[in-house]
């Protein structure tokens, strides 16, 4: 079973105490999502489990591995990718290169050709792009590649960082789609999002986080229900 | 015609010269573009270059087996000073890094003179090296030909290198973004070890090549490092293009000042650096945000 298990996760960036005691699990083809407002620490919760906060403490395991004190590029050859918040496309690398960068760091039996035409099967708009300067497309097109670069590595998790921020409604329309087919092809995901109806129309389970503590979780219609929470927690 | 002649010579010299910072100064865009340290051991590195290919040629009668052990050695003090020094610097502030490779640059240029002592050397130009070319217009070196035609196939394959290889398409990824680069599950401090080999070895090839031109001398690093700097200056910090525009323009301008009035190639070289900083501060190919 390959079930990503976060238990009382601490994270701390230089002096401030960000994440309290942070509990999650994402069991293996699920679509969890963590919301909460602004500073709450969800990209902090994501950046943890990636490894990429200077200090931290609690314990993260994935599969029956520890991930905790792991290398980024450790944890991402155990299979999870990380989709981040501004996309973090590189520029001066076309499209094709941002999607090699996605493949070149793991020991894959299958072939570049083979897996960018699964990516373009979702995102049929980069194939067009290939040749061009990643960053000098729209920000929707840079978050499909930014999605699309991850899948090259072909995870079992997905760690999605505010994927529609920006972008067009008609857009945030198809990018739920795409989710939740990604998700059907049997890769779980932990999103993180704004648009909290959004997420919880797609999700399996939720957990609400507020001030860096997880403060409710549950299917998510029970927190699509709750209106307490959603009042205290959620609206902005 | 003797005019055309003597400028035809000139400007090939400039190439020359221009070719070598080149070689200098994507090394240093290199290893700052990746590793964000600035390598001031870099002109020593030069030196070491020249010494050992000088030393080797001269012990084995081969000009080219002198520039392959130049370069290996140069490659393998890098990869010594990168893993046993270095590597620890990169998280802390960039003030150790400076003092460091100030200290590693010293120490390099001390080590040949304790090798190979203080006197300056002569490094013979191989046979095949001696004589000259008609190009019409004027006659040149063969040797210096040669130096214009390696340096060109160099960096061709270093262009090659950076944009059609695996770990070309990464080292250009951890230039703009080391974390991302690693979040992919790239180990992004292997990385790291080629860019500092890659550069110190171009280093050792430039040593190399330059050494039958110049003579061989502690100081040469030195001599050629304050105008590299200004090369990459000039270019933009981080940009391969950058570093070869630059190069070329820095070249011409010293060896064609010195034609025109002599004693005035330094001053001139510093002055079109403040007038392209003043035009554009990050240099002609310099790249947004990098020091945002």
């Amino acid at each position: 079973m390959s079930r990503l298990e976060v238990a009382d996760l601490n994270a701390y960036y230089d002096e401030s105490h960000i994440l309290h005691g942070v509990s999650l699990t994402v069991e293996s083809d699920q679509l969890v999502t963590l919301i909460g407002r602004n500073g709450a620490g969800k990209t902090t919760t994501l950046n943890s489990i990636m490894g990429m906060m200077p200090r931290v403490d609690g314990q993260i395991t994935f599969a029956s591995t520890d991930l905790t004190g792991l290398e980024p590029y450790e944890i991402s050859r155990q299979g999870l990718s990380l989709v981040p918040e501004h996309r973090e496309i590189f520029p001066g690398l076309t499209v094709r290169e941002n999607l090699r960068m996605g493949l070149i760091g793991h020991e894959s039996e299958t072939k570049f050709e083979e897996l960018s035409e699964q990516v373009v099967d979702f995102f049929p708009r980069l194939e067009e792009r290939y040749d061009q300067e990643a960053t000098t497309m729209s920000g929707g097109e840079q978050q499909m590649l930014a999605i699309g670069r991850s899948l090259m590595s072909e995870p079992d998790v997905l760690l999605i960082d505010e994927p529609t921020e920006g972008l067009m409604p008609s857009l945030v329309e198809k990018l739920r789609d795409i989710l939740t087919e990604i998700n059907e092809r049997g890769i779980s995901m932990l999103l993180v999002e704004q648009n909290v109806d959004l997420a919880l129309d797609i999700s399996d389970y939720a957990y609400v986080i507020s001030e860096g503590v997880i403060e409710a979780e549950g299917t998510a219609t029970d927190i699509q229900e709750n209106e307490q929470i959603k009042e205290e927690y959620l609206k902005v | 015609m003797v005019a055309v002649e003597q400028l035809g010579v000139q400007i090939f010299n400039g190439l020359i010269l221009g070719l070598i910072f080149v070689l200098i100064a994507s090394g240093l865009s290199l290893i700052f573009g990746v590793l964000g340290v600035i390598n001031f051991a870099h002109g020593d590195l030069l030196v070491v270059g020249t010494y050992s290919a000088w030393a080797a040629s001269k012990a084995t009668g081969s000009f080219f087996l002198g520039v392959a052990v130049a370069t290996v050695v140069v490659a393998a003090i890098g990869l010594l000073i990168e893993r046993s020094m270095l590597q620890f610097t990169y998280t802390r502030s960039p003030i150790l890094q400076f003092l460091l490779t100030l200290g590693i640059a010293e120490i390099l240029r001390e080590g040949v003179q304790i090798i190979w002592g203080r006197q300056n050397k002569i490094f013979q130009l191989p046979d095949w090296g001696t004589g000259s070319v008609d190009l019409v217009l004027f006659s040149y070196p063969v040797y210096r030909l040669f130096v214009i035609a390696v340096t060109l196939i160099i960096l061709l394959g270093l262009y090659l290198f950076l944009n059609r290889t695996d770990i070309g398409i990464v080292i250009r990824a951890a230039s703009r973004d080391r974390d991302m680069t690693g979040a992919l599950g790239v180990n992004v401090e292997r990385v790291f070890i080629i860019v500092f080999v890659l550069g110190a070895a171009l280093a050792g090839i430039a040593g190399a090549l330059i050494g039958p031109i110049r003579s061989v001398s502690p100081t040469l690093g030195v001599d050629l490092l304050i105008p590299s700097f200004v090369v990459v200056i000039i270019g933009g910090l981080g940009s391969l293009r950058g570093s070869i525009i630059g190069g070329l323009i820095v070249g011409q301008i010293l060896v064609l000042s010195s034609f025109f009035f002599s004693g005035f190639g330094r001053v001139l070289v510093f002055a079109s650096m403040a007038v392209v900083l003043l035009l554009r501060p990050r240099g002609l190919y310099g790249r947004e945000g990098m020091f945002d």
